[in-house]
């Protein structure tokens, strides 16, 4: 009698155990979800900050006499490109993310080269919205690379806490899947450094 | 067997409790500070009064108006750039109110050559409004570079502050800002839950093995060790700096060489 009584005690005190284990690794999941969605609005902002700001910037651009057009068009255009995809954050896929950082990435190497270009061109240069831009151009940069740093960060976090043993288990059941990572800047090496060029 | 599951269940739980972080960043300073020289070549960089009364203007200032302002001083950046060491330092420490994210990281860079030297003034994101990248520029340039170059170090961190708190000032201004208390949350209460649990199927247990020595003592001892984690406050004596209190950084700010 007594032998079975202690058989239930120790069954409940499992199925209790894992019933809290449940909870936690849920509300954990759930937490550090929300973590990266968060960051991901973080990204999205930093982005659109770019793309805001850039606006002005083709005005004024245009109005300098003789500009190169080749340049200034290949950044209107992988702006406009780069406008039009966007990501829902439920749709965090790997392929959409991919896709979203090819086109951000080519409109900042182009806006990248136009900064390089302008430096030839000591009217644009002297004109106070252009000078404005620049001053703002690597803090834009600095943001997106961080936001972008820190996404990886939220998402290894999370993808790490759902993969491993037991978690795996509990995220298979809630369906927590893994989020995708921004790869390494593709062109970034070939990309204009504006301080050596100066 | 069932001791050892719940053992490997505790270990597991707490492991994956931690975070990651990017490597190279020093460590919070503790006891908290706010005027943080970590630098080997430069322990003099400003001399043990100037900190003092580095140190004191900042926590004042943190007092009066809950901005929090680190100055720190490195040898290395460990292949960083300035803003994004300063950055990082600003995030991994959490300078800056948590609500407010008014936190700023003046960090100085003395070792190398002419030209090698950095500054960068690392901006928290609730002060970017009142302290933009180009006005942030515009102090390394004409507060801090020009003294930096005649080695006034101390005129140099001192003018570049004052400029700072006074922006910084205009933006956010809340005296006595109210340390908020560590909310445990639903994971906390399950945890403590757990804890209990475990208390209670260890003495069951123990009864049941008719005193089996040493179990109860150790996971009291362990039970003892978590929930004082997770009651979290670290009790700040008296009138020095409490700690940083859970600002965020995005990247603002800017910086320069000398």
């Amino acid at each position: 009698m007594k032998g079975i009584k202690k058989s239930y005690l120790i069954i409940g005190g499992i199925l209790l155990l894992i019933f809290f284990n449940g909870c936690s690794s849920y509300n954990s999941m759930v937490t550090k979800e929300e973590g990266v969605t968060a960051q991901w609005q973080q990204v999205e902002v930093a982005y659109q900050a770019r793309m805001d700001k850039t606006k002005n910037l083709f005005k004024i651009v245009q109005s300098a006499a003789n500009f190169e057009k080749k340049t200034l068009k290949d950044v209107i255009d992988a702006r406009s490109n780069a406008t039009k995809i966007q990501i829902n954050v439920d749709d965090l896929t790997e392929e959409n993310l991919a896709k979203f950082q090819e086109a951000q990435e080519q409109f900042g190497r182009s806006l990248g080269r136009l900064m390089a270009v302008a430096e030839s061109y000591p009217d644009l240069k002297a004109v106070k919205g252009f000078q404005d831009f620049q001053a703002q151009y690597e803090g834009m940069e600095n943001r997106i690379a961080t936001e972008r740093v820190r996404f990886n960060e939220m998402g290894r976090d999370y993808n790490t806490y759902i993969r491993r043993f037991p978690k795996n288990i509990w995220a298979m059941v809630f369906s927590f899947k893994a989020k995708p990572y921004f790869q390494s800047d593709k062109g970034a090496e070939n990309a204009p450094d504006i301080e050596v060029l100066e | 067997m069932i001791r050892q599951f719940l053992i490997t269940l505790f270990v597991l739980t707490v492991h994956l409790y931690g975070s990651s972080q990017r490597l190279g960043i020093p460590e919070k300073p503790n006891p908290p500070r706010l005027f943080n020289n970590l630098s080997k070549e430069f322990p003099d960089f400003v001399s043990s009064e100037q900190t003092q009364i580095l140190e004191s203007k900042l926590l004042n200032f943190e007092k009066e108006t809950s901005n929090e302002i680190t100055v720190v001083i490195v040898d290395d950046l460990k292949g960083y750039e300035p803003w994004d060491f300063a950055t990082e330092i600003g995030h991994q420490w959490k300078v800056g109110k948590e609500k407010e994210d008014n936190g700023i990281v003046f960090l100085i860079k003395p070792t190398g050559d002419a030209g090698q030297r950095k500054v960068f003034i690392g901006v928290g994101r609730g002060l970017e409004g009142a302290i933009p990248d180009l006005t942030a520029n515009r102090i390394v340039e004409n507060e801090v570079i020009p003294n930096f170059k005649n080695g006034d170090f101390y005129q140099g961190i001192d003018q570049g502050i004052t400029v700072l708190m006074q922006l910084a000032k205009g933006e956010i201004n809340k005296k006595d800002y109210a340390k908020k208390g560590d909310d445990i949350g639903i994971f906390g209460v399950l945890f403590i839950l757990f804890i209990i649990f475990i208390i209670v199927f260890s003495i069951i247990k123990g009864k049941g093995r008719g005193g089996g020595g040493g179990g109860l003592g150790r996971t009291l001892g362990s039970a003892a060790f978590f929930s004082s984690a997770f009651s979290g406050g670290s009790s700040s004596g008296g009138g020095g700096f409490g700690g940083f209190g859970g600002g965020s950084f995005g990247g603002g700010g800017s910086g320069g060489s000398w």
